[in-house]
C-alpha cells in the first residue's frame, strides 16, 4: 500500500515536470522569438523616427533656401553673411548626422537609403554651390537652386524621402505583423501546452486526488471503524459504570434499606472498618470499637468461631465465589443475636486476597422462625412431642443400626386410646385436648433417655424403645406405661380414664423400610384392640400370616380395580304402607377368581385405607345409575323407582365429589330425586364440618340423603338435624334385637318416632322375621329390606321383580331364603 | 505653349501650378522690388495686393503646402531674362520693350503686350 502510493506520487510528480519543462521550452522560444520581432520593430521604428527628423531638417533646409532666394529677400539677394553661412553649415551637418545616424541603425542600408543617400549629397552640394553663390554671382545661385537644388530637393523629399520611408514603415509593418504572428504562434503553443499541462496536471491531480480520497477514505473508514470502536469502547465503559454505580447505589440502599452493617477488612494492614450500622447492630456506639479484626472474631460464639474461620479462609485462598457464613455474635449486653456475614475478596495481580469486604445482616429473627418452623415440621404442635416424620427418621436410624450390628435390636410400641372419642364428645376438644397432652408427658415419663415418644394425631401415639435386647425388656416397659395410663387424669374437675391399645413389633434387621415396623405395630395395636382393649400385643407369626394375607388382598384389589372385576346386586327396599318396591341399594360385589363373589365387608375396609374405594366408588355410582335408568325406561311406575348408592368416609373427602355425582346424573339422566347417597352416621361424626358442607351441596343438586347405620355412631338425633337427612337407616343391630329383647323394641320405636318428628322418613335394615316386619309397620315405619323381604338380587333378578308388577308379597321368595307373607 | 489665360497664369505665380508637365517644373521668376513690373505683379496678378501681403503669402503657402518651391525674386530685368533663357521652364514678368532673344512672349488672355485688352498692362 505504502509502495503503491509513493510510485503513484513519483510517477505524477514526474509527469507535472515534463510538462512544466515543454511549457518552458515553449515560452522561452516564444520569448526569444517575439524579442527578435520587437528588436526589428523598434529598430524600423528608430529608423522611421530618424528618417522624420532627416525630412524636417530638410525641408527646414530648403526653406531657409527658398526663403533666402526669394521671398525674404525683398531685392537681389546679397552675400551671404558668414555666420548664416556657418549655420546653414550646422544644418546641412545635422542633417548629415542624421543620416549617420540611420545608418548605423541595424538594417539602416537599404537601396532606398541609398538612394537618399546619393540625392542627398548631391543636394548638399547644390545647396552649398547655390549659398556659395548668393552675393556673389546670384544668377549662378538662382541657376543653381533652379536647376539642381530644388529638382533634388523636390525628388529627395517628394519620392526618395516617402519611398524610404513608406519602405521602413513596411519593415515596421513587418517586423509588426511578424511580431504579432510569433505571439500568436507562442500564445497558441504555450496556449496547447498550457491547456496539455492543465490536462495532465488535472489528470494528474485527478488521480492524485482519487488515490488521495481513497486514501483518506481509507483512513476515514479506519478512523471511522477506531471512532466506533471507541465509541462502543466508551459506551460499554459508561454502561459498565453506569452499571456499577447502579449496583453500587443498590447495594448502598439494599444494605441502607436491609439495615445491614458493612465491613472491610485490610488483609495486607490488617485493619477493618466497622460501619456504624455494623456497631449499632451489636449495641456500640460509632466512636467505639476499634479498627482491629478482634473486636469482630472476639465475639463471636466459640462454637461458630471455626466454622467463620473456615468460611474466611477458604474464601481468601480463592476456593469460593463469595464469602457467607451464619454465626452469633455477643452484643453489648452480653447476649448473642444470630448475624449473616456475606462479602467478597479483592486480590492482587497474583492472586492472593488483599482484602474482604461485605456485609453483615442481622438474622436473628428468622434464625428464630426457622427454628420454630423446623421444630414444627418434626413435632407435634399438641403434645410437643416428635411428630411421624421425626419418629420415621428415629426409626430409621435405628433400622440402620440394627443392620449394621448383629446385637442391636429396637422395639415400636403403636398405641391407639379407647373410645378416647368419648372425651371429645362428652367434655368438648379442649378437655380432650389437655387429656392428650397429659397423656403425653406421662409417657414421656416411661421411656429412658434415647427413646422416642410421637403423637401422630388424634389419639394415636408411637414409642421408639431403643437398644433393647429382649422382648421382655419391651413388654416390661410397656406394662409401665399401662401402669402410668390407669391412673385417673384430673382435668378441669373431672377424673378421667384412659386406657390404651398397644401393637409392639420388635425391630431386627429383617425390616426394609421403617413403615413396615411401624405397619406391623399397628397391626399388632389392632389386635389388642380387637382383644378386647386396653391391653397390648406383640406382632407376631400369626400376625405376620395376616399381614401377608391382606398384603395379598391388597394387591388382588388393586389388579381387580384394573380389571373391573366388580359386580352390582340389589336389594330392593319396600314400602310397608303401600307394598312394593320403591327402591333398591347397590350393593358391589368383587368377583374374585378363587373366592368368588366377595362380599363388601371383606373387602371395603381395605379398599378404604387403601384408597382404592375411590375407584370402585365411582364405578358403583356410574353403573348404579345407568341400570335405575334403564329400569325407569323399561319399567316406568309412579313415582320412579330409586336407587341407593353408599359413600365411603374416604370419597367424603373428595373435594371433586359433587361434581363427579352431578356429571354422573347428567350422563345418565337419573333425575336427582331419584338418587339417594347412603352415609354412615360415623362418617359424617369424624369429618363433621366437611359432610355439613357436602350435603348441603347434594341437597342443592336434589339428591336424598340416607343416614346409614344409624345408632352405631354414638349421635343424638339433635346433632343430625343441622344436617340436610332425608332418610334414617336403623342399623339391622337394633332390628335383630326386636321381639326378643324389649328394649330394643322401644329404642327403635323412639328412632323411628323422634324421626318422624323431625320429619325424616325411616328405613329398617335387616328385617329377617315376620315379628320384626309387623313390629315395624305398627310403629309406622316407611321403609324395610332384608331377607324377609328380599335378597339382594343380580341383574336378571330386579328386572324379573319389576317386570312382575305385582306388590312385593307376590314375589317368589329369592334362593328359597325369604319367606313371603301374606 | 503660346498663351496662358490671366487665371492660369496667376496660379502659376501664386504657386498653385508648378510644371508645365510631368517632366518640366515651372521656376517664377518675379520683378524686384521697386520695379515697375513689380508693380504690375502685385496689381495685375497679385491683384493689389502690398508687399507686406505678398510676403505673408508665400511665408504661409511655404508652412502650410510644405515646401513649395517660392518664386524667385530677381534684382533686375537683366537677370531675369538671362534666367528664364537660362532655366528649362522659367518663367518670369518682364517688360515687353526688354525682352531679350531666345525668349519666348506668351499671350495672355490671347492678347500679346502692347494690344488693347493686355491684361498685364502698366497704368503710365
Amino acid at each position: 500500500m505504502k509502495i503503491s502510493m509513493q510510485k503513484r506520487l513519483l510517477g505524477a510528480l514526474l509527469a507535472i515536470l515534463v510538462f512544466l519543462s515543454l511549457n518552458l521550452g515553449v515560452h522561452i522560444w516564444g520569448d526569444r522569438a517575439r524579442t527578435e520581432s520587437l528588436t526589428e520593430l523598434r529598430s524600423g521604428i528608430e529608423r522611421q523616427l530618424v528618417i522624420g527628423s532627416i525630412e524636417r531638417r530638410l525641408r527646414e533646409a530648403n526653406r531657409e533656401i527658398a526663403l533666402l532666394a526669394g521671398v525674404l529677400s525683398g531685392e537681389e539677394p546679397g552675400p551671404v553673411s558668414p555666420d548664416a553661412r556657418q549655420a546653414f553649415e550646422a544644418r546641412l551637418e545635422r542633417i548629415g548626422d542624421a543620416v549617420s545616424q540611420e545608418r548605423a541603425i541595424p538594417g539602416g542600408s537599404t537601396p532606398a537609403a541609398e538612394r537618399f543617400l546619393a540625392a542627398w549629397r548631391n543636394l548638399a552640394v547644390s545647396w552649398r554651390r547655390a549659398y556659395g553663390s548668393f552675393g556673389v554671382d546670384n544668377e549662378r545661385a538662382i541657376a543653381e537652386l533652379s536647376m539642381r537644388s530644388d529638382p533634388l530637393s523636390g525628388t529627395i523629399l517628394n519620392r526618395l524621402l516617402p519611398a524610404w520611408e513608406r519602405e521602413e514603415r513596411r519593415r515596421v509593418q513587418t517586423a509588426g505583423t511578424k511580431l504579432r504572428r510569433v505571439s500568436d504562434l507562442t500564445d497558441q503553443v504555450e496556449m496547447l501546452f498550457f491547456v496539455l499541462s492543465t490536462l495532465v496536471v488535472t489528470l494528474v491531480a485527478f488521480n492524485v486526488s482519487r488515490f488521495l480520497v481513497d486514501v483518506n477514505k481509507n483512513l476515514e473508514g479506519r478512523v471511522r471503524e477506531r471512532t466506533r470502536e471507541l465509541e462502543e469502547e466508551v459506551q460499554e465503559r459508561r454502561r459498565v459504570e453506569g452499571a456499577l454505580r447502579q449496583s453500587e447505589e443498590r447495594y448502598a440502599l439494599a444494605a441502607q434499606g436491609a439495615s445491614d452493617g458493612l465491613w472491610d477488612w485490610d488483609l495486607n494492614e490488617n485493619e477493618m472498618y466497622l460501619s456504624p450500622r455494623w456497631k449499632e447492630m451489636l449495641g456500640f456506639g460509632e466512636a467505639e470499637l476499634s479498627g482491629s479484626p478482634h473486636e469482630w472474631f472476639e465475639r463471636v460464639h466459640p462454637d461458630d468461631l471455626p466454622k467463620l474461620q473456615e468460611a474466611l479462609g477458604t474464601h481468601s485462598a480463592g476456593s469460593s465465589s463469595h464469602f457467607e457464613n451464619e454465626h452469633r455474635m455477643r452484643d453489648r449486653a452480653g447476649s448473642y443475636r444470630w448475624m449473616l456475614a456475606r462479602g467478597i475478596a479483592l486480590c492482587d495481580g497474583k492472586g492472593r486476597a488483599t482484602r474482604i469486604a461485605g456485609s453483615q445482616t442481622d438474622v436473628t429473627e428468622r434464625k428464630k422462625v426457622e427454628g420454630q418452623l423446623l421444630h414444627d415440621a418434626f413435632h407435634d404442635a399438641l403434645s410437643g412431642l416428635a411428630n411421624r416424620a421425626l419418629f420415621l427418621d428415629r426409626l430409621g436410624l435405628s433400622l440402620a443400626r440394627a443392620k449394621r450390628r448383629q446385637d442391636f435390636h429396637f422395639a415400636v410400641l403403636f398405641l391407639d386410646f379407647d373410645r378416647f372419642k368419648l372425651i371429645n364428645d362428652s367434655l368438648g376438644h379442649l378437655v380432650g385436648d389437655r387429656a392428650l397432652v397429659a397423656v403425653a408427658q406421662r409417657l414421656e415419663t416411661c421411656v429412658r433417655a434415647g427413646d422416642t415418644v410421637a403423637r401422630f394425631g388424634g389419639d394415636e401415639f408411637a414409642i421408639l424403645l431403643d437398644d433393647v435386647q429382649h422382648l421382655e425388656d419391651v413388654e416390661k416397659i410397656t406394662r409401665q406405661l399401662e401402669e402410668r395410663l390407669a391412673a385417673p387424669l384430673c382435668l378441669d374437675g373431672h377424673e378421667i380414664y384412659v386406657s390404651a391399645s398397644i401393637g409392639i413389633a420388635f425391630g431386627t434387621a429383617g425390616y426394609e423400610k421403617p413403615e413396615d415396623v411401624l405397619r406391623d405395630a399397628d397391626a399388632a395395636m389392632y389386635r389388642a384392640k380387637a382383644l378386647g382393649r386396653a391391653r397390648h400385643e406383640v406382632f407376631d407369626e400369626a400376625l405376620h400370616l395376616e399381614a401377608i394375607d391382606r398384603l395379598k388382598l391388597e394387591t388382588d384389589l388393586r389388579r381387580a380395580v384394573q380389571d373391573r372385576s366388580f359386580g352390582l346386586q340389589y336389594q330392593p327396599i319396600v314400602s310397608l304402607a303401600e307394598g312394593r318396591v320403591t327402591a333398591f341399594e347397590a350393593l358391589v360385589r368383587w368377583r374374585h377368581p378363587v373366592w368368588g363373589l366377595v362380599p363388601p365387608d371383606q373387602f371395603i375396609q381395605v379398599a378404604e385405607e387403601t384408597g382404592l374405594i375411590l375407584p370402585i366408588g365411582r364405578w358403583v355410582l356410574s353403573e348404579a345409575c345407568a341400570k335405575l335408568k334403564e329400569w325407569q325406561r323399561d319399567y316406568p311406575s309412579d313415582p320412579a323407582i330409586s336407587i341407593n348408592v353408599n359413600l365411603s368416609r374416604r370419597q367424603l373427602l373428595q373435594a371433586d365429589l359433587v361434581e363427579q355425582i352431578g356429571s354422573c346424573l347428567e350422563d345418565s339422566g337419573v333425575p336427582p330425586e331419584c338418587l339417594r347417597l347412603e352415609i354412615t352416621e360415623s362418617a359424617i361424626l369424624e369429618n363433621l364440618d366437611a359432610a355439613a358442607e357436602l350435603l348441603r351441596h347434594l341437597k342443592l343438586l336434589g339428591i336424598g340423603i340416607c343416614i346409614d347405620d344409624f345408632g352405631t355412631g354414638y349421635s343424638s338425633l339433635s346433632s343430625l338435624q343441622q344436617f340436610p337427612v332425608d332418610i334414617l337407616k336403623i342399623d339391622r343391630s337394633f332390628i335383630r334385637g326386636m321381639g326378643t329383647e324389649g328394649d330394643r323394641d322401644e329404642i327403635v320405636r323412639a328412632v323411628v318416632g323422634l324421626a318422624h318428628s323431625l320429619h325424616l322418613e325411616v328405613v329398617a335394615e335387616g328385617v329377617e322375621t315376620e315379628g320384626q316386619l309387623a313390629c315395624l309397620k305398627a310403629m309406622s315405619c316407611e321403609y324395610a329390606q332384608g331377607y324377609l323381604l328380599c335378597r339382594a338380587l343380580d341383574l336378571e333378578g330386579v328386572e324379573r321383580l319389576l317386570a312382575s308388577a305385582a306388590p312385593w308379597s307376590c314375589f317368589p321368595p329369592e334362593r328359597g331364603e325369604a319367606s313371603v307373607p301374606a | 505653349m503660346d498663351e496662358l489665360s490671366l487665371p492660369e497664369l496667376r496660379r502659376i505665380f501664386l504657386g498653385s501650378r508648378q510644371s508645365w508637365s510631368e517632366e518640366l517644373a515651372i521656376t517664377v521668376l518675379t520683378p524686384a522690388r521697386g520695379s515697375p513690373e513689380r508693380q504690375v505683379l502685385l496689381n495685375k496678378i497679385y491683384e493689389q495686393r502690398s508687399e507686406v501681403q505678398y510676403k505673408q503669402y508665400w511665408i504661409n503657402k511655404m508652412f502650410s503646402d510644405g515646401a513649395p518651391v517660392l518664386p524667385k525674386s530677381m534684382g533686375s530685368h537683366g537677370l531675369s531674362a538671362s534666367l528664364v533663357r537660362g532655366i528649362p521652364g522659367a518663367i518670369a514678368l518682364v517688360d515687353s520693350n526688354k525682352v531679350p532673344p531666345g525668349v519666348k512672349v506668351l499671350r495672355i488672355d490671347g492678347k500679346q503686350p502692347g494690344e488693347a485688352g493686355y491684361p498685364l498692362m502698366t497704368s503710365r
